[in-house]
């Protein structure tokens, strides 16, 4: 072997297809005029082949079936307790304004519960109720009722409130309040808020649920938090869980703790409220754009993993 | 496994999960089993107290898959549940964990077996002699075909030391193949059994 031939790393780095791409080209080259190299070369192709062989087979061994049963029994009941005081409560809000401006959209993909408060409970005693907004009752907090409606929401009909109205909604342990002028529907097990302002108080089972607003859509997972959609954008505050965030540019964030967080109308995340665009069209915004730092725990980090259990 | 899950079916049961659904985390145990009893099976030699701690692992994983990123694969997640499930044991047995070793001294110890194996055979028995983390790394490298970067994750070391490991342990398992090639031509042709050792 003379000294320009390719040392064992670099061929298993070229054997591992780890090598940028000029360098596997010089590699090659290499290759192609020493038979020294490419001997060695196929000594490790026949190692990496054994490894694969029989590591992949190592695999295939199937589950037990009792295994498996068994880890099902002991999986702890996903039941919500009875809120027993407010700090107890998964609260989740949505607070619009009718006449939204062409803002950055925050597409709310995913959230995720935090367990803390979800308890093993006995496991031959099934408390999963089943969702439906079909089973509400209405009570007006402040104002009087839409002309038709007696005690009970019906799927399908529109409903508009007076500017100083306030609707509480009860279906099964969830609550809902419609607001300033607030005009919406339901169908199945979604919500629609085609303006003014709602907030969801969600207890108990509500897989399914979601609500449509002008330009979200938000599925809660038992996640809590709270939406502000505003002239200079969208205050997303997380109090609880985990979020995913993608903006209307294509900005990617996960957040998973407690923390607040602002969009802007360019599409970009802020630290703080981004300024309203200038009456002579200044797009400078307030506050530089959040760094890319990711929030801790976002990538799976070692920490966070080890935290968890 | 026996079980194959695209990624959306598998994103799906994974949220299904999250909202409660727990009859959904069945088919991601059924699927990945395999991947966890593969990986504590080379911790864990008994195969009664094997199976608990796969146990044990997917019931982690059930405990705390509202941490789990949705864009991630759900493969390096468990597999880290896994080994450090596997060594939680190991240290409740006063076992080390294996992470301090002399690299070298672990090498010297991998003698060449006296009877001429095929490649895949030669292979095992030289795995099986390395210490468990070290035989998972192969695990995750060659059975799973995790990157580097995943192998760092589920691991919790640096990318550079486990290249570095992995690279050293190949060298020398190369050079093991290449010495029974000797012995192979040197029986073929007939002659005496040269000392390649």
């Amino acid at each position: 072997m003379s000294a320009n031939c390719i040392n064992k790393d670099r061929i298993q780095e070229y054997l591992d297809k780890t090598l940028p791409e000029s360098e596997k080209r010089t590699v090659e080259s290499h290759l192609a005029a020493c038979s020294s190299c490419r001997k060695e070369l196929e000594n490790y192709r026949r190692l990496y082949l054994s490894a694969d062989e029989s590591l992949k087979s190592s695999l295939s061994q199937s589950f037990r079936q009792p295994s498996v049963d068994s880890v099902m029994r002991r999986l702890p009941v996903a039941v919500a307790k009875p809120a027993t005081t407010t700090a107890d409560f998964n609260f989740f809000a949505i607070l619009l304004r009718f006449a939204l401006p062409a803002l950055a959209v925050v597409l709310v993909v995913f959230g995720y519960s935090y367990s803390g408060r979800q308890t093993v409970s006995s496991p031959d005693v099934d408390q999963v109720r089943q969702f439906s907004l079909v089973e509400n009752s209405v009570l007006m907090v402040r104002g009087n009722l839409p002309a038709g409606l007696t005690d009970r929401l019906l799927p399908g009909e529109p409903y508009k409130l007076g500017r100083d109205d306030l609707m509480m909604v009860k279906v099964d342990q969830s609550r809902f309040e419609f607001s300033d002028a607030a005009e919406f529907s339901f169908k199945d097990l979604q919500v629609t808020l085609n303006s003014g302002e709602a907030a969801f108080e969600l207890k108990g089972q509500h897989e399914g649920f979601s609500v449509v607003a002008q330009n979200v859509t938000v599925t809660p997972l038992g996640t809590s938090f709270k939406l502000l959609v505003r002239d200079w954008g969208t205050r997303i505050t997380l109090t609880e869980g985990r979020l995913q965030l993608e903006t209307i540019t294509g900005q990617r964030r996960m957040i998973d703790r407690p923390s607040t967080l602002y969009v802007g109308t360019d599409g970009s995340f802020y630290d703080k409220v981004p300024q309203s665009p200038a009456v002579n069209g200044d797009s400078q915004q307030g506050g530089p754009p959040a760094s890319n730092n990711r929030p801790a725990g976002q990538n799976n980090s070692p920490a966070t993993l080890l935290d968890s259990f | 496994m026996t079980r194959q899950l695209d990624k959306d079916a598998e994103q799906r049961l994974i949220a299904g999960v999250v909202s409660g659904n727990s009859q959904a985390f069945r088919p991601l145990v059924e699927t990945y089993w395999g991947l966890v009893a593969s990986i504590v099976g080379r911790y864990i030699r008994n195969t009664d107290t094997a199976d608990d701690i796969c146990q044990e692992v997917f019931l982690a994983a059930y405990s705390s898959i509202h941490t789990f990123c949705p864009e991630c694969r759900f493969s390096p997640w468990l597999a880290r549940i896994a080994v450090n499930k596997s060594l939680e044991h190991l240290r409740r047995e006063k076992r080390a964990s294996f992470v301090d070793f002399d690299l070298d001294l672990v090498l010297s110890g991998i003698q060449p077996p006296d009877m001429v194996l095929n490649d895949r055979q030669l292979f095992d028995d030289c795995l099986a002699s390395l210490p468990e983390n070290l035989q998972v790394m192969f695990l995750l490298r060659h059975g799973l075909d995790f990157s580097y970067d995943d192998m760092a994750h589920v691991l919790d070391l640096p990318v550079g030391t486990i290249k570095s490991l992995l690279f050293r342990i190949r060298s020398h398992l190369k050079d093991f193949i290449e010495k029974r090639e000797g012995y192979e031509k040197v029986l073929s042709s007939g002659g005496q059994q040269s000392d390649v050792s």
